[in-house]
C-alpha cells in the first residue's frame, strides 16, 4: 500500500498529534515492508518480529523529527536500517548470534569454502528451487552490514539509488562502488554456498 | 579499450544502466569481445535475477493472511499479532497514556503522586464529614407519644 503525497501528509500530521488510529492505518500500510527489510537485514524471524515493532514505536515517538524532505515510506527505512545496524552490533557481540538461517552446518561450510549442497548434475536446475534461496539468505549473513544493507535496498526492496542516498546519507558514488563491492562478496559467497560456479545466463 | 578487471569493476553499473552512453558501449564491446568475461557477467545478472525472483516470491498483498490452500504461499509476511504487539509496547512503555482504558490514561496522564494526594484529600474529607454528622445533637424525636404529667 503506498499512500499519495497528500494522504501522507494528513497522515504524518495526524501521527504528530498522535493520534491512535492514524497510527494503526500507518502500521498496517507499512508493516509488510518493514518487516520483509529488517528480516532480511537479520535473517532471523524471531529477531525481525521483535524488532520491527521497536520500528513502529521509534516513529511513533519521533515522528517531529520527520521534516518531509523525504516520502514517510523512505524515512521508515532510515529508520529501520538504522534499528537493524544496531541490532547486528549487538547480536555480534553476544556470543550466541541469532541467526537461525547459517546454522552451525551450513556457516562452516560457507565460511570455510565447503559445499553446501551436493553439487547437482544441472547446475541451472538447483538454480530455480528453494534451495537457491537458502544458500543466497546465508550468504546474504555473511556479507557486512553496510553491503548486506545496500544488497537489501537494492536488489530485494527494488529502491531507487536516490532514495539509497537518502536511507544511508551516503553520497552516489559510494553508493555505486559499495553496492558493486556488496554485490561481488555476494556472488562469491553464493558460490562458496553452492559449491560450484553461477551459470551463465 | 578497458581491461578485463576495469570491465568487472562496471558490471554492477552497466546491469544498472548507470554508465554513460560511451562508457557502456565499451563495456558492450569488451563483452561481446571475450566469451569468458560475457559469462561472467551473465552469472552476475543470474544472481540478481536470482534475488528479484525473492523478493518477488516474498510480495504478499495480504499482509498476515494465510494463502489459500493449494497456493504458494508467501515465505516472508509480517505476522498477523505486529500492530498488536505495537499497541501493547506503547501501552506500557507509555505507561497507559497510548492504547490503556480510561483509569490507565487518566494515570498515564496524571502523576502518581498526584492521584495518590487527591485519593488521601477525598478520604480526610470523608472522614470529617463523617466526625461532623456523628457530633452533632440528637434531634428531638418526632411525633414521640405525649409525656405524660402526673395528676396533681
Amino acid at each position: 500500500m503506498t499512500l499519495d503525497l497528500e494522504a501522507e501528509r494528513a497522515l504524518v500530521e495526524r501521527l504528530r498529534r498522535r493520534d491512535e488510529a492514524a497510527f494503526n492505518l500507518f502500521v498496517r500500510a507499512y508493516q509488510a515492508r518493514v518487516f520483509s527489510l529488517v528480516q532480511r537485514m537479520l535473517g532471523n524471524r524471531a529477531e525481525a518480529e521483535d524488532l520491527a515493532q521497536e520500528v513502529f514505536i521509534t516513529v511513533f515517538r519521533s515522528i517531529d523529527s520527520f521534516r518531509g524532505d523525504a516520502r514517510l515510506g523512505t524515512w521508515l527505512y532510515r529508520v529501520a536500517i538504522n534499528h537493524c545496524k544496531n541490532r547486528i552490533k549487538y547480536l555480534d557481540r553476544r556470543v550466541t548470534r541469532g541467526h537461525d538461517a547459517l546454522d552451525e552446518e551450513g556457516g562452516k561450510a560457507l565460511t570455510e569454502g565447503g559445499p553446501v549442497m551436493s553439487r547437482p548434475d544441472r547446475p541451472d536446475e538447483a538454480m530455480q528451487g528453494a534451495e537457491l534461496n537458502k544458500v543466497i539468505e546465508r550468504a546474504l549473513g555473511l556479507l557486512e552490514e553496510e553491503h548486506r544493507a545496500l544488497v537489501v535496498l537494492r536488489d530485494l526492496e527494488g529502491l531507487s539509488y536516490e532514495e539509497i542516498m537518502t536511507i544511508t546519507g551516503l553520497p552516489e558514488g559510494t553508493v555505486k562502488s559499495r553496492l558493486h563491492r556488496a554485490r561481488a562478496a555476494l556472488r562469491e559467497a553464493i558460490e562458496r554456498g553452492l559449491g560450484y560456479k553461477l551459470p551463465e545466463q | 579499450m578497458l581491461t578485463d578487471d576495469e570491465v568487472r569493476d562496471l558490471f554492477s553499473a552497466y546491469h544498472d544502466r548507470e554508465l554513460s552512453p560511451e562508457r557502456s558501449e565499451a563495456v558492450r564491446a569488451a563483452l561481446d569481445a571475450s566469451p569468458s568475461l560475457k559469462g561472467e557477467y551473465g552469472a552476475f545478472c543470474r544472481m540478481l535475477d536470482s534475488l528479484s525472483a525473492m523478493a518477488a516470491a516474498a510480495e504478499s498483498p495480504l499482509v498476515g493472511v494465510s494463502a489459500p490452500s493449494g497456493t504458494d504461499a508467501p515465505k516472508e509476511t509480517a505476522p498477523p499479532d505486529l500492530l498488536s504487539g505495537v499497541q501493547r509496547r506503547l501501552q506500557k512503555r507509555s505507561g497507559g497514556r497510548f492504547y490503556g482504558d480510561m483509569w490507565s490514561r487518566l494515570a498515564g496522564i496524571l502523576p502518581l503522586e498526584l492521584i495518590a494526594t487527591l485519593v488521601l484529600i477525598a478520604l480526610v474529607l470523608a472522614y470529617a464529614a463523617m466526625t461532623m454528622v456523628s457530633a452533632r445533637p440528637a434531634p428531638a424525636p418526632t411525633g414521640a407519644t405525649p409525656s405524660v404529667t402526673a395528676p396533681r
